[in-house]
């Protein structure tokens, strides 16, 4: 009876097996979906790159963690995908874990060269890192900087002097944008030269940029107290518009076509909330999309459908989906400090 | 002036006073007896009846080597010790509370960073302390703010008459040196003992990734800690005496960063306890007048926190007959904190308590205590604090006994000054948190040689105070309501045969502490287990004796903990093994102990916080040579 019973276990274990081959064919697992980068609780470093299927609706907490059997410790400000590989940012260990795209699987350690880096863009062949530095005594950055980093062997081979806390990093055409936030200056870098060739003087403290469908540059600005969106004219390097919006803005972003922008805003004391313009507006509406407490980071998916990353404070945090009109389609668990959300489809 | 120097100067300093002292005090010596110090675990249960109390075998950090309060407490109970990694920032927790919910008593006074609501027990030298007692529950009726969870009783004993001398030298793994020497005088009219320790440690150990590939050595968690003592006891005739208690330890630690994300950070601690303390005996009671002074300094990577306490208290104990005792006191705390965090860098408060015990012995079988306190502060108010304790004797033949035990009591934490006057988010507007615990035990003694002692609980704590994101910064509110319920247990046997001694003993500890209540839209933390509470907690130890050699194995265990509140993510349970093993010689009146330290025998690769690597295995040498006359 015993022996029956084990052959007819063994049997069922090699089926099983077979099928789970069958199953796990490329592309990697995290081919396509959306990644949420949650930064982690500073104590703990404990950041994570989060996974969601919309087909399925299958959460993957720490995708690396999956990949490699154990997590990579860090406190992540943002992740940035190029070509095969990913490459996470941790501004806590100064660091930047260069993992391959579709299979989370650990590739490399940029740990040479980098001192609070925040976020990254590709241009020229070459990764651009913005680099906070380290705080002086009066809490303030005045030594950033831009780390251009080797793709071929991850070496960082040279460094771009900034205006102070620089922060977003985005290529259009031929030229990187970088947002030095503790100053009111976009600089405009050309990456066959790695020289700041010109820039603009924003409103505020530059944040984040989002290219509308038309080419033009969305930068959002924080002043602390007050907010601002300006719109760049690339090809002339001027400040086409500006105007004030809500306090405390975070996150900004365009729907696929790029009619849209969509951006979120903070401020003390009064509930936060997502703002939609179109990429033609002058002035900032009074109504938001969706409102809350504790938003912390914002996403648009090709559907239009809005990602709200909501911070439950040290406990973990909680991701929302909402239709356009603001209506909530369902949630699900994210890690702690939720900031940002990268789409691919 | 160099950290060593400095040293060099205090013991010096120390060794002037006690031969000072010594000659003053001890020219002459002549008639009376100092009266027997009474046992500070009688202290503890003289008005704590149906509460659990443990005294720590005192055989687990006597002849083994330098060892900290926490890893004491880690070995000999079932409280669940958290720790930020190797010789960092340990906490301890009772019965699933947090940091702030355990106070901390140093001959009789509360310790611990005022404005930060804890203490940290990595700091705490065994050398100095000579009985470790742990009350488990809430008792704030008797100890005041902080005692929730449970409280630690930390007590000196007189030393023995006579001179004595004592050195001790270690070396370990990790370029580690402990070194500790030690003076004593005691005789008719009073003692002094002064002490010094010197201990520091590369603590360059193998970090392991939690798959155990090697990650090389550990950077930046170097550490120095140094003190020293000064107790002097005086009689005042036959009836009153006056003691002084001196203790100061400084340390500098590089902080132990997580794994894969270094930084560079440094704390130094300093903390400088005294107390003078009056008693005078009457003929149906006593009466004790204390004066406390604690200076507590964390300089943070040159950012210096400085702490002042000024403690009075005056207590009157009354034995109003065989079956009724009574003490009644008061005891103020005038507290200064002076940090660049608070608004003109400074901030004070003081808190006067007024408490009233009685224990009352209506029959040979019943014992009861009743415990009131009320404690005002300037800021906020405090709650009145009752407990209620009885014991019964079940059964009582031959050797056996049988007891059963129950307490109701009421006990609250009042929030720190960092809560209060953080800038920015601090809030001046919290209350006090506030617990409610019961809990029914038994305990069955076969005299020395069995015992055992269960106890469950079930206890609430609500206006747990939270620091919550407010969008440009953190603040602190009174939010987290929690349930806590479990079972405490411990067995011990102890067998003498010849000239063999074995002792058997192990504790264990379930824990299930829960938030019960939503916080904020999409809560989902509700009803799951709080972060860093084991719900499995315990050890066992065995110890041999044979002629002049001991043998100590002890096992350590502790369940997976969650990290985060929605118990997503957890670290993973372990278990350790640790050895020691002592040989004393003694001829005269010299005594040689040479002692030889496993920690971590089996190499096992364990986090108890997660990321925060431990050293494998490792090793301590040592001999300790003492001269008593």
């Amino acid at each position: 009876m015993l022996r029956h019973l084990s052959i007819y276990l063994m049997a069922l274990a090699f089926a099983l097996s077979a099928c789970k081959k069958n199953e796990e064919t490329p592309p990697g697992q995290f081919a396509h979906g959306v990644f949420i980068v949650n930064e982690g609780n500073y104590t703990d470093a404990d950041g994570s790159i989060g996974f969601y299927d919309p087909e399925d609706g299958m959460v993957v907490q720490d995708a690396y963690e999956k990949a490699n059997g154990e997590p990579v410790s860090g406190l992540f400000q943002s992740i940035y995908f190029n070509e095969d590989m990913a490459y996470i940012i941790d501004q806590l260990g100064s660091k930047i874990v260069v993992v391959k795209a579709e299979t989370f699987e650990y590739v490399a350690t940029i740990d040479e060269g980098l001192s609070t880096p925040r976020y990254m863009t590709v241009a020229n062949g070459k990764g651009y890192v913005s680099n906070w530095g380290p705080f002086d005594e009066n809490f303030d950055l005045p030594n950033s900087y831009i780390a251009v980093v080797d793709l071929s062997n991850f070496n960082v081979i040279n460094t771009i002097i900034t205006d102070k806390g620089v922060e977003g990093m985005t290529t259009v055409g031929d030229k990187v944008y970088a947002a030095a936030s503790y100053s009111n200056v976009v600089h405009v870098i050309s990456p066959q030269a790695d020289e700041i060739t010109g820039g603009f003087t924003t409103p505020g403290g530059p944040l984040q940029f989002a290219e509308d469908g038309t080419g033009k540059l969305w930068v959002l600005c924080n002043d602390f107290v007050t907010s601002s969106l300006a719109r760049l004219n690339l090809s002339n390097e001027l400040v086409e518009t500006s105007f004030s919006i809500a306090g405390g803005a975070k996150s900004i972003t365009t729907n696929a076509a790029g009619t849209k922008i969509y951006y979120m805003c903070t401020p003390w004391q009064t509930p936060d909330g997502v703002y939609s313009i179109d990429n033609t507006a002058t002035f900032a509406p009074l109504v938001p999309v969706l409102s809350g407490d504790g938003l912390y980071g914002l996403g648009v998916d090709s559907d239009e459908i809005i990602y709200i990353a909501k911070s439950n404070g040290t406990d973990n945090g909680t991701i929302i989906r909402y239709t356009l009109d603001g209506t909530e389609m369902d949630n699900f668990a994210a890690g702690r400090f939720p900031n940002g959300f990268v789409f691919r489809e | 002036m160099s950290r060593k120097t400095t040293h060099l100067i205090f013991t010096f300093g120390l060794l002037a006073v006690f031969i000072f002292v010594h000659i003053t005090l001890f020219a002459q010596e002549n008639t009376t007896q100092l009266d027997e110090v009474e046992i500070t675990a009688n202290q503890l249960t003289r008005f704590g009846v149906g509460a659990y109390i443990t005294e720590l075998d005192s055989g687990l950090f006597e002849n083994y080597g330098r060892q900290s309060l926490s890893d004491v407490i880690a070995y000999g109970s079932s409280v669940y010790i958290k720790q930020y990694g190797s010789g960092q920032l340990a906490t301890v927790s009772f019965r699933g509370t947090g940091a702030g919910h355990t106070s901390l008593q140093w001959n009789g006074l509360p310790v611990g960073y005022p404005f930060l609501g804890q203490a940290d027990l990595s700091l705490v030298p065994m050398e100095f302390i000579d009985q470790v007692c742990l009350m488990h529950g809430s008792s704030s009726a008797r100890y005041g703010s902080g005692a929730v969870g449970g409280v630690v009783d930390l007590s000196n004993e007189e030393p023995p008459e006579g001179f004595g001398i004592l050195v001790d030298q270690s070396v370990g793994s990790f370029s580690t040196s402990n070194s500790f020497v030690q003076l004593h005088q005691a005789g008719p009219k009073g003692y002094i003992r002064v002490g010094s320790i010197y201990n520091r440690s590369e603590n360059d150990f193998k970090v392991r990734s939690s798959n155990g590939e090697s990650l090389g050595r550990q950077a930046n968690a170097n550490y120095f800690l140094t003190g020293g003592l000064l107790e002097a006891g005086y009689n005042l005739g036959s009836t009153s005496s006056l003691t002084l208690s001196f203790q100061n330890t400084d340390a500098n630690r590089n902080l132990q960063s997580s794994i894969g994300a270094p930084t560079s950070n440094n704390q130094k601690d300093r903390n400088m306890w005294s107390s003078l303390h009056f008693k005078h005996q009457m003929a149906k009671g006593e009466f004790n007048l204390t004066y406390g002074h604690l200076f507590d300094r964390i300089n943070y990577n040159s950012s210096v926190t400085d702490s002042h306490q000024n403690i009075a208290q005056a207590t009157l104990l009354y034995d109003v007959s065989g079956w009724l005792e009574m003490e009644l006191g008061i005891n103020s705390n005038w507290i200064r904190v002076v940090t660049p965090n608070y608004e003109s860098n400074e901030a004070r408060e003081t808190r006067t308590d007024m408490f009233a015990s009685a224990t009352i012995r209506p029959t040979k079988r019943v014992e009861a205590s009743i415990n009131l306190r009320q404690s005002v502060a300037t800021g906020y108010s405090v709650p009145f604090t009752p407990s209620l304790g009885i014991s019964y004797l079940l059964h009582r033949k031959e050797n056996w006994k049988f007891m059963l035990r129950g307490q109701v009591s009421k006990g609250y934490r009042v929030p720190t000054l960092n809560d209060r006057f953080w800038v920015p988010g601090g809030n001046p507007d919290l209350n006090p948190e506030e617990s409610v615990s019961t809990e029914l035990g038994i305990n069955i003694d076969k005299g020395q040689g069995f015992w055992t002692n269960i106890t469950t609980y079930q206890m609430w704590v609500d206006n747990w105070i939270l620091w919550q994101d407010q969008g440009a910064f953190w603040s602190p509110d009174n939010v987290l309501k929690v349930e806590g319920k479990g079972v405490e247990l411990e067995i011990g046997y102890r067998q003498n045969a010849g000239r063999w001694q074995t002792k058997y003993w192990l504790n264990y500890a379930y824990t299930k502490s829960t938030n019960i209540e939503p916080r904020y839209a999409y809560d989902r933390t509700v009803g799951k287990q709080l972060p860093y509470v084991p719900f499995h907690n315990g050890n066992a130890n065995i110890q041999l004796a044979f002629k002049n050699w001991n043998l100590l194995l002890n096992g350590q265990f502790t369940g997976k903990r969650f990290i985060t509140t929605d118990n997503v993510t957890e670290v993973s349970g372990y278990a350790l093994l640790n050895l020691r093993v002592s040989k004393q010689l003694s001829w005269d009146h010299w005594a040689m102990n040479a002692y030889g330290n496993i920690n971590n025998a089996t190499n096992t690769n364990y986090q108890t916080i997660s990321n925060r690597a431990m050293p494998g295995i490792n090793f301590l040498l040592g001999i300790n040579i003492s001269f008593n006359k």
